[in-house]
């Protein structure tokens, strides 16, 4: 291999090292800058204020609250996560960490509709200070 | 120029043993890669399944081919690597012919864009990925390389193009590599990989780059001509202590290199470059009194520089000179097939004897890659080990590669299965058919054929009821139909109660995706590598989803309307794949969510 086609050699490696690396440190840039779409949760804050919170207990331990959604009245409405038995003793929603305010959902329970026992439930806080109300409602995206 | 008649391939049991290793190996990295990636996704779609086994494939083998040069002059044990490696780049470029086709025809076509309009504006979406590189248009790159590649590796073009324009065109395959590693980066790594995968491809770029270091390191250790040239035009070369008999010495003169050989009394010396595909004559050997190139085997009189009949081929030769224990080479190469003026040395047999082959025959063989049996050459040797390897590592990286990615979440696409539903079509905004489940309707959307939606098929017939068929693509317990066809039929006496719920302000941050794919059609089906077909989709007439996260990791598709309730289509095809942060109104419409939001309220985020 002559002179020339040597430097062309070295050339082509060196400048292909040097695009790869570029591009290998524009992709990682990308990903490491990507935002991370926030989650269903954190959109209470237009009927619950910003230290509002929300936690789901379960026997088995914490849980997460699958959908929430605010209604035109400021009430907020929450879906359970699918499988999860609404009727479950020892279910309690929590805001703000006050139990006490909004009482449990074994405590709606009397104003279940029939069946009351569905694992599909939406749970409406109409009212913050008197308690949760259980609504009939599917979980959203399941057939009727 | 050659005198021999060309074929397409002259399959020699050396070249079947190394293409048997290949297709082995293709095939076991193939077979682990998918079996693998299924068990692990088994939501993943069967052209996703074959894109990103291609994909990754080509990438390996690519890494492969451009690693085999120079490890093959490190170490000789990777010369029966480099012997074909044109079969090896040939099989590459299968490989990233199977994966860009594919990718081709299912992102780009089927669309309301011309498929090369598609590929070149990244289906009418923004045109470039998230760090505004086109990453698809580096992949074309490296594809249409690898087919020149592909198409010119035979020695008929190798001698039409001449040694150094085929050489040139060939190391294309550098710039093309680092194409593939901004392909890989800024495709397919963009989703669902995890730090290993990033790890592993930047390895593979690294070694690449590592090895070509270390293979111009190790030869800088060859040996550089004296200064100046004597009054007969001579240079000295290497010290005659240092040449062993039969191999060959690489001495840099400076404009170009030469291979000096002790061979028998003589000192000779030969261009160190082959006349085939400029291998390192230099690192060869004499056989059956040839020099012998250790790529392929390329063999050539070291008194003329001439290839053994019939072949005509032929290399320079310089005059050689022997003075002060030193060995001396006229700059100035003789003419082509002169024969060159040698030194002869006393004591030349004292050094270690040449591999010899029977006489002409084995040149032949050399020449043709076929060994006629007695001693093999290093080159020759079926190289058990290196096959085994290519084994193992072909399943050690295929399962790297498939195991480690993130979960892909989908729905099912019954392909070919045709249903039939009759209810009340309705276009508010997009079409569905809402069909009676005892009091309530159920909701399902429609689309049409490939990336179109089903307004055409539906018009003239919104607000009646038909009977559709079609194929059901369905998740999370929604179904959606790809419709072949409407028929009218007569309206019951009695209908449900629709249900139009206004669930109240509501704002998310998602991806703007396709509905048709999002339900099962392509699984995954977001993210940068879905860009296009989404955005083509949408464009379509297929209705527009912001998909957003559920708090329990899963998704959720919201249909997304303009604050009055109508098509988006027109406003969305061109953001399909960015994240945005929508503020908007929730309607539920019987089961499904829909989310009102104008315009203007619907913003890039990041």
């Amino acid at each position: 291999m002559r002179r020339s086609h040597r430097r062309a050699h070295v050339v082509l490696v060196c400048g292909s090292a040097a695009l790869g690396t570029f591009f290998f440190a524009v992709g990682w840039s990308a990903r490491a800058n990507r935002p991370a779409p926030q989650r269903f949760p954190s959109f209470a804050e237009a009927a619950a204020g910003p230290d509002w919170t929300l936690a789901l207990h379960t026997p088995q331990g914490p849980a997460v609250v699958s959908y929430l959604a605010t209604d035109a009245g400021g009430r907020v409405h929450i879906w359970l996560p699918r499988g999860l038995d609404a009727a479950e003793p020892g279910l309690i929603l929590e805001a703000g960490g006050r139990a006490d305010t909004l009482g449990s959902v074994n405590a709606a329970r009397t104003t279940l509709p029939a069946p009351a026992a569905a694992v599909r439930g939406r749970l409406v806080l109409a009212d913050l200070a008197r308690g949760i109300r259980l609504a009939d409602a599917p979980w959203p995206g399941d057939p009727p | 120029m050659s005198s021999h008649a060309y074929r397409a391939v002259t399959w020699t049991p050396a070249k079947k043993r190394y293409d048997l290793v290949l297709g082995a190996s293709m095939l076991t990295y193939v077979l682990a890669y998918a079996s693998a990636s299924l068990a692990r996704h088994p939501n993943l779609t069967a052209e996703t399944l074959v894109l990103r086994t291609s994909g990754s494939l080509a990438f390996v083998m690519m890494t492969a081919a451009l690693l085999a040069g120079p490890l093959s002059r490190l170490s000789p044990h990777f010369l029966p690597v480099m012997r074909n490696r044109r079969h090896l780049g040939v099989a590459t470029f299968l490989a990233a012919l199977v994966h860009g086709g594919v990718a081709f025809f299912q992102f780009h076509f089927l669309g309301v864009l011309n498929p090369a309009a598609s590929l070149l504006l990244d289906g009418g979406a923004r045109g470039a990925g998230d760090v505004g590189i086109p990453f698809q248009l580096l992949g074309v790159f490296v594809l249409l390389v690898l087919f020149l590649m592909a198409a010119t590796s035979h020695d008929f073009w190798l001698a039409n193009l001449s040694p150094g324009a085929w050489k040139a065109l060939h190391m294309l395959a550098y710039p093309a590599y680092a194409a593939l590693l901004g392909h890989v980066v800024l495709g397919a790594l963009q989703q669902e990989a995890r730090g290993h995968e990033w790890a592993m491809t930047a390895a593979a770029g690294a070694a690449v780059f590592a090895a070509h270091a270390a293979s111009a390191w190790a030869g800088r250790r060859r040996s550089r001509a004296g200064p100046g040239l004597d009054s007969h035009g001579f240079v000295r070369a290497v010290r005659v202590a240092d040449l062993r008999q039969g191999r060959g010495h690489v001495v840099d003169l400076g404009a170009s290199r030469v291979a000096v050989f002790l061979h028998g009394y003589s000192i000779v010396c030969v261009s160190n470059a082959c006349s085939h595909q400029m291998g390192p004559l230099g690192e060869g050997e004499i056989v059956d009194g040839y020099v012998t190139c250790p790529w392929h085997g390329f063999q050539f009189d070291p008194a003329t520089g001439r290839a053994p009949a019939p072949f005509e081929d032929c290399i320079e030769t310089h005059d050689t000179a022997a003075r002060d224990g030193w060995a001396w080479v006229r700059a100035r190469p003789n003419a082509v097939g002169a024969p060159a003026r040698n030194a002869r040395m006393e004591t030349a047999a004292r050094r270690p004897e040449a591999r010899s082959q029977p006489q002409l025959s084995g040149a032949r063989a050399a020449r043709k890659g076929t060994s006629s049996g007695g001693r093999a050459w290093p080159w020759q040797t079926p190289a058990r080990p290196l096959a085994a390897a290519a084994l193992v590592v072909s399943v050690a990286i295929a399962l790297a590669g498939s195991l480690g990615r993130r979960p892909v979440a989908g729905g099912f696409f019954e392909f070919g299965v045709v249903r039939s539903a009759t209810g009340l079509l309705v276009a508010d905004p997009y079409p569905a058919l809402l069909v009676p489940r005892g009091p309530v309707w159920s909701r399902h959307l429609l689309v049409g054929q490939g990336k179109h939606g089903a307004g055409a098929l539906v018009a003239g017939h919104v607000g009646s009821w038909a009977t559709v068929s079609g194929s059901l693509a369905y998740r999370d317990g929604r179904a959606m139909v790809e419709v072949r066809t409407v028929a009218p039929v007569a309206a019951p006496p009695v209908s449900p109660q629709a249900v139009a719920e206004d669930l109240g302000r509501y704002a998310a941050e998602g991806e703007i995706v396709g509905a048709k794919c999002y339900m099962g059609v392509m699984s995954p089906s977001s993210g940068i590598v879905h860009r296009a077909c989404a955005a083509l989709c949408i464009r379509g007439g297929i209705p527009p989803l912001l998909r957003v996260e559920r708090a329990d990791g899963q998704s959720e598709g919201l249909v997304l309307a303009d604050a009055e309730g109508r098509p988006l289509n027109a406003r969305l095809g061109h953001r399909a794949g960015t994240l945005v942060r929508v503020i908007g109104r929730l309607i539920r419409l019987d089961a499904t969510l829909y989310l009102y939001a104008d315009p203007s309220d619907i913003n890039e985020i990041g």
